[in-house]
């Protein structure tokens, strides 16, 4: 009997020693608009997933949906919100 | 006459060039839908550029995770030839085929036009016809093609011989123009082997006196002839 649909949030973000072209993209553009206090911008995706699944099985799976696809381990650091652990 | 497939996948549009390019090398090539099961004995893949699945998640994330894939990677690891080409070598990356990551280009714009690479390595499925160091005019036409890997892993990758393509300028100095900012201008690999090979420049714009270049023509010949 499968559990209520649980909502689980997983942001990817670039590891730390990659450039990230985009960011530096958008801070240029946000310093030319006269906002000189950012000092960097790094973007990240976040992906929200609805499962319906036994209870206590959400975030395993999404933790297995993150490293597998909707993250690249190569590059990308995730992590997994909510989801009963 | 020897067989490559070349991989369709929803949003390929070099395919056909590939075919074309193949034809011109003195070969038979075919497309394979990216839902087939099998390659229907194919010699040698081809996984042609474009923006299979629209480049969404990540450029070849999602054609990385389709049926035609598992064919082409148990052909790869029984030995056979598989060459990707632009989004070919993001899906060989994502597929964890070849390692590394192709990352949005450091200008991030989509960048278009010549470039040359210079062949670092003449023992792969596609450079056998080259000497090493011999410098190649290509184009290229991409927005993700900033081959990155952490650093420990470039240098083995430098060490164990991966690199098989490195931008350059037209006086084959390394890095002297570098399309996208790639660590180490690199703009291709090969696993030791040499049967499973990428690059982001397109070798297969460049196989007549019309296209500006025929430098691509010995690719494909080598390709064909290591299938």
């Amino acid at each position: 009997m499968s559990g209520d649909a649980e909502k689980v949030t997983v942001v990817v973000r670039l590891k730390r020693e990659v450039l990230d072209a985009e960011g530096q993209a958008i801070l240029k553009v946000l310093r030319r608009l006269g906002y000189s206090a950012v000092k960097d911008v790094r973007v990240a995706k976040m992906f929200e997933l609805v499962l319906e699944l036994p209870q206590g099985e959400a975030k395993e799976v999404a933790e297995e949906l993150a490293s597998k696809i909707l993250a690249n381990p190569v590059m990308h650091d995730y992590q997994v919100m909510g989801g009963a652990s | 006459m020897k067989r490559v497939a070349v991989v369709v996948f929803p949003g390929s549009n070099c395919d056909r060039d590939c075919i074309w390019a193949v034809q011109q090398a003195g070969g038979e090539a075919f497309p394979v839908w990216h839902e087939s099961s099998d390659l229907s004995g194919a010699d040698a893949v081809i996984l042609p550029g474009g923006f299979s699945y629209g480049d969404f998640l990540r450029a070849g994330a999602l054609a990385a995770h389709c049926e035609i894939m598992r064919a082409v990677k148990r052909f790869a690891m029984a030995g056979g030839v598989v060459v990707g080409i632009c989004n070919g070598f993001q899906v060989l990356v994502e597929s964890r085929m070849l390692p590394g990551a192709l990352l949005t280009n450091l200008s991030t714009r989509f960048v278009w036009g010549s470039c040359w690479v210079r062949v670092e390595r003449v023992d792969t499925a596609v450079t056998s016809f080259y000497s090493e160091g011999q410098v190649l005019a290509f184009d290229v036409a991409h927005a993700q093609g900033r081959f990155w890997a952490p650093s420990e892993e470039i240098a083995r990758l430098e060490q164990d011989g991966w690199v098989a393509f490195r931008y350059c300028d037209e006086a084959g100095v390394a890095g002297g123009y570098n399309p996208n900012g790639s660590v180490a201008a690199i703009a291709g690999i090969a696993n030791p082997e040499g049967n499973i090979v990428a690059l982001m420049p397109h070798p297969e714009r460049s196989v007549g006196p019309l296209m500006g270049s025929s430098d691509g023509i010995k690719f494909f010949r080598a390709l064909l002839e290591a299938a």
